[in-house]
């Protein structure tokens, strides 16, 4: 028993440091900050998530499981809020949208704010 | 225990491509959002090295940097609009 | 009675959106392990048919979630507006997405995802 529970905690592990791979090619790789943004929400939602269920496993008892069920809650409702927060103050910051297809927040949003604070040039390198 | 050895090891490079973005850059928001996965990626080393080392606090330690992780959030957003909201 | 199988429909629509992230984040994997970008990112416009802040929460934080789509800002209609008119059409997403190619099938996903999820909250079942 305690076999299988280590076995699927490290698989688990794996999965979730899996998922922050992804997230640190994107944020690598990505072209614009709202790319990047997109990366990290999911890794920072799903990525904790596994690794701490397969920590669990990997430690089980009655006193863990309430924490980290209290965890995983907690988690993702705040991260996703994080993220989101972080991704509207790049917009209003004028964060340019680089090569898009389609972008219909700019044609509702009223110009005033974006106009006010023009968009920033990228540091030099 | 291999697994836990290669989640610190996978974990240990996504914070490194983290902190990669923030010294590049090129806006201010890319840098909130490459905090934003450093805080990410710590917690996980956290938890995995807390079990490597069969520490019985490491829940506890992982619950709070949970909770504080989410106002450190907030705060770069914040941060980002020079606290307007 | 349907609040008898409320804990059953929330069960299913948490299986369905495990399927929808395994599914989205190969999209992403396969993008970012192959060379050059083939991503198509846009910013679309999604009128939610969510009654309550709650709900709209809810459909917020799971389109950030999933992977390659993120929720950028949200617009509420006027509290005169919202009095006039039907509950509908007065929450307003509006979602980035890596992968969908125009705006029409941003709305398309995210309809999907919210009639799900409004079936599986809703404790009387309905998405309307």
């Amino acid at each position: 028993m305690t076999e299988i529970l280590t076995v699927l905690g490290n698989v688990l592990i794996v999965a979730g440091a899996l998922v922050f791979a992804t997230a640190a090619l994107g944020v690598a790789r990505f072209r614009d900050a709202y790319m990047r943004v997109s990366a990290v929400g999911t890794a920072g939602g799903l990525g904790i998530v596994f690794v701490v269920t397969g920590a669990l496993l990997l430690q089980p008892s009655v006193s863990n499981v309430v924490k980290v069920v209290l965890i995983i809650t907690i988690h993702l409702i705040t991260s996703a809020v994080g993220t989101m927060a972080i991704a509207r103050a790049a917009y209003l910051t004028g964060t340019p949208l680089e090569r898009y297809a389609f972008d219909e927040l700019a044609a509702d949003s009223p110009t005033s704010d974006r106009d006010k604070e023009p968009a920033r040039k990228p540091a030099a390198e | 225990m291999i697994g836990v050895t290669v989640g610190i090891v996978i974990l240990a490079v996504a914070c490194l491509a983290a902190a990669f973005r923030i010294l590049r850059g090129p806006t201010e928001a890319d840098r909130a959002v490459a905090g934003d996965l450093l805080l990410f990626g710590f917690v996980g080393l956290i938890a995995l090295f807390g079990v490597r080392v069969a520490n019985e606090y490491t829940f506890d330690i992982v619950l709070v940097a949970a909770l504080v992780g989410f106002l450190s959030a907030l705060s770069l957003a914040r941060a980002l609009t020079r606290g307007k909201r | 009675m349907s609040w008898l199988t409320w804990p059953f429909r929330v069960l299913g629509f948490l299986v369905w959106y495990a399927g929808q992230i395994v599914s989205s984040s190969t999209a992403v994997l396969r993008d970012n392990l192959t060379p050059g970008q083939n991503s198509t990112p846009g910013v679309a416009r999604v009128r939610t048919r969510c009654r309550s802040d709650l709900e709209v929460t809810l459909l917020a934080a799971l389109i950030t979630l999933t992977p390659g789509t993120l929720t950028l800002g949200m617009h509420d209609a006027p509290v005169a507006a919202q009095r006039r008119r039907d509950a509908e059409d007065i929450r307003t997403l509006y979602v980035h997405s890596l992968y969908s190619g125009d705006a029409d099938s941003v709305r398309d996903e995210v309809r999907e995802l919210e009639i799900r999820l409004l079936r599986a909250v809703r404790r009387s079942g309905g998405t309307s």
